[in-house]
């Protein structure tokens, strides 16, 4: 199986780049060259140069090391909204999957609510109900995750549920919840992985996405939606401000999706993801 | 019925009904069916016997094995283990129960969780009854119960399922019913999906453990040559009905039943000269959302009367032990 998926160049790629942005965000932040907040305002919108790689931005500060530190918040970002978003989802599905009835019944029509909105507004709407900040933004992707999840995972545990080595279990006197936990989610797994690695890429660019419109991230935090938001108004003058962050979103976004193919091409080329 | 055995039946099957609802759909019209795929059926296994059921896909013996365990509710009737109505058990009493009676699968790979090692899978079986709660004690009753089904090798317990062939994941699935020390084991099918060499092996080990273990069995079957090889008493079913229950010998050698007849007639012998009789049926089996009226095989039988129409036959005593629902047979 690994071999399979290191043929595949756009899966390597992928997998090559995520891992280079896991360990910038990681040590990222330790080998900035510059402070990403202290203002400099003497050597502000500076072109690239070798003093300051990427240049620096409105208020004289470097944008390589905003960049770097941006990767931690990215991927924190990632990480947390989509486990809050896999962890309800799952739990969800996976209930409403193997109790059927009014169980079934009431939580697929919650996530059908759910799903009826276009994912970007409700993310909008949440944040704005809780309020800007970076952390709001999290919970509103999070929320906005679940349905996928819960539907992805109620529709395997449908077939699943039906197989006979949870017959066999049940025969052996196995009580609901053993059976939900150690038989029927371990054998749900693979589809979810993929969409785990496709949805913390959209939570990146969801993420961006908010604090670009004022209701993620807030001033003076390195968030790379931000630093474009910011960017936007000097693009004439200096254009390195707002591209350098969007490349970076850009490059990680991608990344992570060209791994998601590759990890759904190997795992099972018949599995569909809830976006495909 | 039986003076001779002095041994209560450990199964009693009376009156079992299993009705499924399906609904039929063409277009914006949607009607209700009823699958009657067990409809009223009576038997009794007794200690340590070896019971068959044998019949066409579609009459009826998967789902009958399910209800003997309990696995699926009942739409009418009663079976008792021991004693015990399985039916009117609560949820507890039941699990416990479980421990008594097993399954082995048709599908032997299907049976077993793909993610899980043979170990694991074992050692399952032994934890959900909390069964030799030392771990070292654990793992040597492990080891011991694959060898007792011929795969006692160490390095079988960290494989998963797929790494093994379909007779030793059958064997793997037999030594997962009996870890719980069973008295009574459903085997559906055992061997329809395995090799014809394979095939024997397993019904060996099966008529080895039952002599070690005391086991009693309810093998269901297509195959006569299987029941022959492994059972003792046999129930022929067609459309969901009981049509005879005989003692193997006797379903051979003087079949009473129109239908069990046929069966015989079309089993291949070795030796093509020997003239026998050849009964062919005439027409399909009838859907059993809709039986025929009266007795259920009236439509292909070839000794029908008009009396067959309208009236569903009684068991008759035809030889001692040997019991048909036909009046009309010899």
């Amino acid at each position: 199986m690994v071999k399979d998926f290191i043929k595949s160049k756009a899966s390597l790629l992928g997998l090559i780049i995520t891992f280079s942005f896991v360990i910038v965000a990681l040590v990222g932040p330790s080998v900035a060259p510059y402070d990403p907040i202290e203002m400099d305002m003497v050597n502000r919108l500076q072109p690239p140069s070798q003093a300051h790689l990427l240049g620096t931005d409105e208020f004289g500060r470097d944008i390589l090391s905003r960049i770097l530190w941006g990767a931690q918040i990215s991927i924190q970002l990632g990480l947390i909204a989509v486990s809050i978003g896999a962890s309800v989802g799952i739990v969800l599905g996976l209930i409403a999957g193997y109790l059927r009835s009014y169980v079934e019944a009431f939580v697929m029509r919650v996530m059908d609510i759910l799903f009826a909105f276009p994912y970007f507004v409700l993310a909008i709407a949440i944040a704005a109900v809780l309020g800007p900040s970076l952390r709001n933004a999290m919970i509103a992707i999070g929320v906005v995750c679940i349905p996928t999840y819960a539907r992805l995972t109620w529709s395997q545990v449908l077939s699943i549920r039906e197989r006979t080595y949870v017959e066999a279990i049940r025969a052996l006197g196995a009580n609901d919840l053993r059976i939900m936990l150690l038989h029927i989610l371990p054998n749900c797994l693979a589809p979810l992985i993929v969409e785990v690695t496709l949805d913390i890429g959209w939570a990146i660019i969801e993420g961006a996405g908010l604090s670009f419109l004022g209701l993620g991230a807030q001033v003076p935090t390195p968030e790379w939606g931000l630093m474009i938001s910011t960017g936007r108004n000097y693009l004439a003058v200096a254009p390195w401000v707002a591209t350098f962050p969007g490349i970076a979103i850009a490059t990680v976004v991608l990344a992570f999706n060209l791994m998601g193919d590759g990890l759904r091409d190997v795992l099972d080329p018949r599995i569909r993801t809830a976006r495909g | 019925m039986d003076e001779e055995r002095s041994l209560e039946a450990l199964v009693k099957v009376e009156a079992l009904k299993k009705y499924f609802d399906q609904e039929k759909t063409l277009g914006l019209i949607s009607k209700a069916e009823i699958v009657k795929a067990v409809d009223d059926i009576t038997f009794d296994i007794y200690e340590r016997e070896s019971f068959g059921l044998v019949g066409e896909s579609g009459s009826g013996k998967s789902t009958t094995g399910r209800l003997v365990l309990g696995l699926m509710p009942a739409s009418a009737g009663h079976v008792y283990f021991r004693g015990n109505d399985v039916f009117a058990l609560n949820r507890e009493e039941l699990r416990k129960l479980r421990r008594e009676m097993q399954i082995i699968f048709q599908d032997p790979y299907s049976s077993l969780n793909p993610r899980r090692t043979v170990g694991q899978t074992i050692d399952e079986a032994l934890d959900i009854h909390q069964l030799f709660p030392d771990k070292a004690e654990r793992k040597e009753r492990v080891i011991d119960l694959l060898e007792k089904v011929g795969m006692g090798r160490p390095e079988y317990l960290h494989r998963y399922p797929h790494e093994f062939s379909g007779g030793q994941q059958q064997r793997i699935g037999i030594a997962r019913a009996l870890a719980v020390e069973p008295k009574f084991i459903v085997a559906d099918e055992p061997v329809s999906s395995l090799d014809v060499s394979i095939q024997a092996q397993i019904l060996n080990l099966l008529k080895k453990l039952q002599r070690e273990f005391q086991l009693t069995y309810l093998v269901i079957a297509h195959n006569l040559g299987v029941i022959r090889y492994v059972c003792e008493r046999v129930g022929v079913m067609y459309l969901g009905k009981l049509v005879e229950i005989a003692p193997i010998e006797a379903l051979f050698t003087s079949p009473a039943h129109p239908y069990t007849r046929a069966l015989m007639s079309a089993i291949p012998v070795p030796n093509p000269e020997l003239k026998r009789e050849e009964i062919i049926l005439t027409g399909d089996i009838p859907s059993p959302v809709n039986p025929p009226s009266g007795c259920r095989f009236h439509t292909r039988c070839f000794m029908k009367r008009d009396w067959c129409e309208t009236h569903e036959p009684e068991f008759i005593e035809i030889r001692p032990n040997q019991f048909v629902a036909c009046p009309f047979s010899e």
